[in-house]
């Protein structure tokens, strides 16, 4: 095996370690914030009683709060259907454990117990918006990717799956199935340019992994210290009372602080995790294209109905190739590679003799680069912004300073000329005494 | 009041905050990923020469005005002012060996030679050996230092000089033929109480009849033959080797053994071979200084006079060990073995008459030059090996460096989002009862993770709109 093909496994193996890695974290972080979850639902219903919730409305929410209680075994059931089908797509068992399907093992219990719950006491929305592929969804946005679930109903096959190839599932198992198509290729430089290209996408997809891992160690220690923090400070609470006119203002504001904290709290325990969000989506792609429609349309001419086509494809061969820097030769033997894989084939929904799959490939390295500077010029733009705000700042905090200081030049001016006065009349009445 | 900050104190105390975040360790580790890929990139820096138009120009015309030197000043044997004063160089330097060793003479280089002659006697001083070695080895004063190995100024010629006088001995290398003459001085005794004096004392006997014959014998008229250059010398090594070996030799090795002992006899010995050293030195010394005074000007124009340091002058403008100057030195050599090349050839054909004078090629050569050149040449085709193995690393590298440099943006936008600080601090209002204070970093808490706008307490009537108006909305101002 030449040094290339041993780097590559060493790239794959690596890869792997690190969604094992993942999936440890995320199961740790499921298991912290379960209790952290516990805990914030006591505050919230704390703040309810001194908000002074009607009767009407708290019977309304202890139906929701019963729904809650048996939404968590809802989303027990979820999980359990959605890991089926995981399995069933994998072809079996014990093989997905190393392929990136038990990252979702206890995100959706955690993440929709904490959405729903919430979203429910504070804005009324109704729990039943969320059914079982909206609960899913709502899980899958939460970790930013999907698994190998492909084919069923719903949401799972098609357009969730497309848009979320790489760097979870998707990219990691079929990557490697694809760079062992490598082999076929006779010439020595094709093969090693194919290598290349599979070993940087391996690299890229790990430090995403890394990215991951170090985001959810951050968020399990914080959430272990805020359980800490959160059981003392229910305690305070309490101490407050209910009466919200009777408490004094340093109350008042602590009150506002923990109300803060409160979904500060919420807030981690849902955002998504950015190393696992795929880096496009189509809803993405079409932000970008009804922001840039020109730049769009000279990207995708005279290839138009082949994008609207596949629209799904290019979304996911930008994420794969986002990052890897590649030239015409590459691109051009990597579309022969796809076009050997049968599962990436059958995913994409294209037959082994479609034509364009190049063309597709150019146009999404195409696109990657310009989103890619329109996302810079967007970030200058908010700092020019920011720089301007900034300025506009400092020069009215400057008119005021002017202002004052002739203000005080007046106002020293006036003393200066009451002084002769005050001190004749100070010896009139001296003089007088 | 007092029970709280107690309870926030046990909070505080019971809490893992760690000064430093998973987040910022991962950032440190990954920025040092960076530094090594860049390192990495840059070292091909330090392979390619970064030679300018004038560079180029500049070690073109030392190599040039070298070779003008070497045709017109070193020339060949008996020709040479500079030889001349090379000649006289090495008479002074003998004179002031023989002083060291006990010489009380009057300045007379004939005088101090036979001084040095008589204190180290060796036994392969013969200048013929009778009719057979006049016969067999063609024996003559003229080229007996060349033929006697031990006469050669190199490890072999010590090795030969040493075993001669612990045997008595005498080797010749003749006609590419290695040949010994046993009891070669019936007077010689070398001295020394045990194996090591006695080597001690050959190796002292070597050296002081090297310099004793360096500038010819006592008895020479004229300039002497001298001893033979080192780098001449090599073609006795080539006859001994064989001979150890039992190879017999071939035309070629008699050819060239004659035609070395002919330049030798035509007065190319290490006193011209130091001659022609000079222009070489002169053209590497004059390259290394053009680099230097050019990369100072460069760095005083550049540098503002704040920015200035020694260790940074000296990086920029050393003229050792870095490819520019490497480059340089080769288009300088290179230059002057053009000329010296073309001027021996000229001249070895018109001194031939038409035909090509071998003798007068290599006697106007300058070897010396020729082998600085090639020790360049085969750097740049070192360094042009590596930089090719090196530029597919490098490209690699730098889409290797896309991806870390992402991971690190990524790695500072989360740092910033999980502000270590931002807890401990709002711990530590608590603590001294600065609720307002404790207000503020919890808005700004919330603001990073990425509340919501609307969800957002900011100010007392956001808390007094949220906990009296019963709603999860702040008003909006």
């Amino acid at each position: 095996m030449s040094q290339q093909s041993e780097k590559l496994k060493n790239e794959e193996k690596k890869a792997m370690q690190a969604i094992r890695d993942v999936n440890c974290e995320i199961s740790r972080m499921g298991m912290r914030g379960d209790i952290l979850h516990k805990q914030l639902t006591a505050v919230q219903n704390r703040f309810d009683q001194i908000r002074n919730i009607p009767s009407e409305t708290r019977n309304k929410y202890e139906q929701t709060k019963q729904i809650c209680a048996n939404w968590e075994d809802q989303s027990k059931k979820i999980e359990r259907e959605y890991n089926a089908k995981i399995k069933k797509a994998a072809g079996g068992g014990a093989a997905g454990a190393g392929l990136g399907i038990g990252i979702v093992a206890f995100g959706p219990t955690t993440a929709m117990g904490i959405a729903t719950t919430f979203g429910v006491a504070s804005t009324g929305t109704a729990i039943s918006t969320l059914s079982g592929a909206a609960a899913t969804n709502a899980a899958l946005a939460w970790l930013g990717g999907g698994s190998l679930a492909v084919g069923g109903g719903g949401m799972v096959a098609g357009q969730a799956f497309l848009a979320l190839a790489g760097p979870v599932g998707w990219s990691i198992a079929a990557i490697s199935l694809v760079s062992s198509m490598i082999l076929f290729f006779k010439a020595k430089s094709d093969r090693s340019r194919l290598e290349n290209i599979f070993i940087l996408i391996n690299e890229r997809d790990t430090k995403k992994y890394e990215l991951a891992i170090a985001e959810l160690k951050e968020r399990s220690k914080r959430i272990k210290n805020y359980s800490s923090f959160w059981t003392q400070a229910i305690n305070e609470i309490e101490g407050y009372g209910i009466d919200y006119n009777a408490m004094s203002q340093s109350q008042k504001f602590n009150l506002g602080a923990y109300a803060n904290r409160l979904m500060e709290s919420t807030q981690l325990l849902v955002n998504p995790i950015t190393g696992l969000m795929p880096q496009y989506t189509v809803e993405k792609l079409t932000e970008y294209r009804n922001a840039k429609p020109d730049t769009f349309s000279s990207v995708i001419c005279g290839n138009t109905t082949t994008f609207y086509l596949h629209e799904e494809c290019v979304v996911a061969l930008m994420n794969l190739l986002h990052n890897i820097q590649t030239d015409e030769t590459d691109r051009k033997l990597l579309a022969k590679t796809l076009k050997q894989s049968k599962e990436f084939l059958s995913a994409m929904r294209i037959s082994s003799d479609y034509p364009d799959l190049r063309q597709l490939l150019e146009i999404a390295n195409v696109l990657d680069e310009r989103y890619n500077t329109y996302e810079m010029l967007q970030s200058l733009q908010s700092i020019k912004q920011s720089t301007q705000e900034m300025q506009a700042c400092y020069e009215a905090w400057n008119e005021m300073l002017q202002s004052m200081i002739q203000s005080t030049q007046e106002i020293t001016q006036a003393l200066n000329k009451m002084r002769t006065p005050l001190s004749e009349l100070a010896k009139n009445s001296i003089h007088l005494q | 009041m007092s029970q709280n900050v107690k309870i926030i104190e046990m909070l505080f105390s019971d809490t893992e905050i760690a000064c430093s975040s998973c987040i910022d360790t991962a950032l440190s580790q990954a920025e040092l990923e960076l530094e090594s890929i860049d390192e990495t990139i840059e070292s091909i820096d330090a392979l390619r020469p970064d030679c300018d138009k004038l560079d180029y120009i500049l070690a073109a015309s030392s190599g040039a005005i070298c070779g003008i030197i070497d045709v017109f000043l070193v020339g060949k044997p008996g020709e040479s002012p500079i030889g001349k004063l090379t000649d006289n160089w090495f008479a002074n330097r003998v004179k002031d060996f023989a002083k060291l060793c006990g010489w009380k003479g009057d300045g007379d280089l004939a005088s101090a030679i036979r001084f040095l002659e008589n204190k180290f006697k060796v036994p392969y001083d013969q200048t013929s050996s009778g009719d057979i070695a006049k016969g067999v080895l063609g024996l003559n004063p003229k080229n007996h230092h060349f033929k006697s190995l031990a006469h050669n100024p190199t490890l072999l010629g010590l090795f030969f000089s040493i075993l001669d006088q612990f045997c008595n001995t005498s080797h010749f290398a003749s006609d590419g033929r290695l040949i010994t003459i046993d009891n070669a001085n019936g007077d010689f005794e070398l001295r020394g109480n045990n194996i090591p004096a006695k080597l001690i004392c050959g190796f002292v006997n070597w050296f002081g009849h090297l310099v004793s014959d360096v500038s010819g014998s006592s008895g020479s008229k004229g300039r002497g033959m001298g001893i033979p250059s080192p780098f001449w010398c090599w073609i006795n090594d080539i006859a001994v080797l064989k001979a150890t070996f039992k190879i017999p030799p071939s035309e070629f090795d008699k050819k060239m053994n004659d035609m070395a002992v002919k330049i030798f006899e035509e007065g190319f010995d290490v006193r011209f071979q130091t001659a022609q050293l000079i222009p070489v030195f002169v053209n590497e010394t004059l390259v290394r200084i053009i680099y230097s005074v050019r990369r100072l000007i460069r760095y005083f124009k550049d540098m503002q006079k704040e920015n200035r340091s020694f260790q940074l002058m000296w990086k920029q403008c050393e003229s050792f060990s870095n490819p520019t100057v490497k480059r340089m030195l080769t288009v300088a050599h290179g230059t002057f073995c053009l000329i010296d090349i073309g001027d021996a050839t000229i001249r070895g054909f018109a001194s031939g008459g038409g035909t090509f004078n071998p003798c007068e090629f290599f006697l106007r050569l300058n070897i010396t030059g020729v082998g600085r050149f090639t020790i360049s040449l085969y750097g740049e085709v070192k360094r042009g090996f590596q930089i090719y193995r090196t530029e597919k690393d490098i490209e690699f590298a730098k889409k290797e460096r896309i991806i870390l440099q992402d991971y690190v943006d990524n790695l500072k936008k989360l740092s910033k989002i999980y502000n270590v600080n931002l807890h401990p601090k709002f711990i530590e209002s608590l603590n001294r009862g600065d609720s307002c204070g404790a207000f503020e970093i919890s808005t700004d808490m919330a603001k990073k993770v990425g509340v919501p706008d609307d969800k957002i307490l900011k100010n007392k009537d956001d808390i007094d709109n949220y906990f009296k108006g019963g709603t999860n909305n702040v008003t909006t101002k």
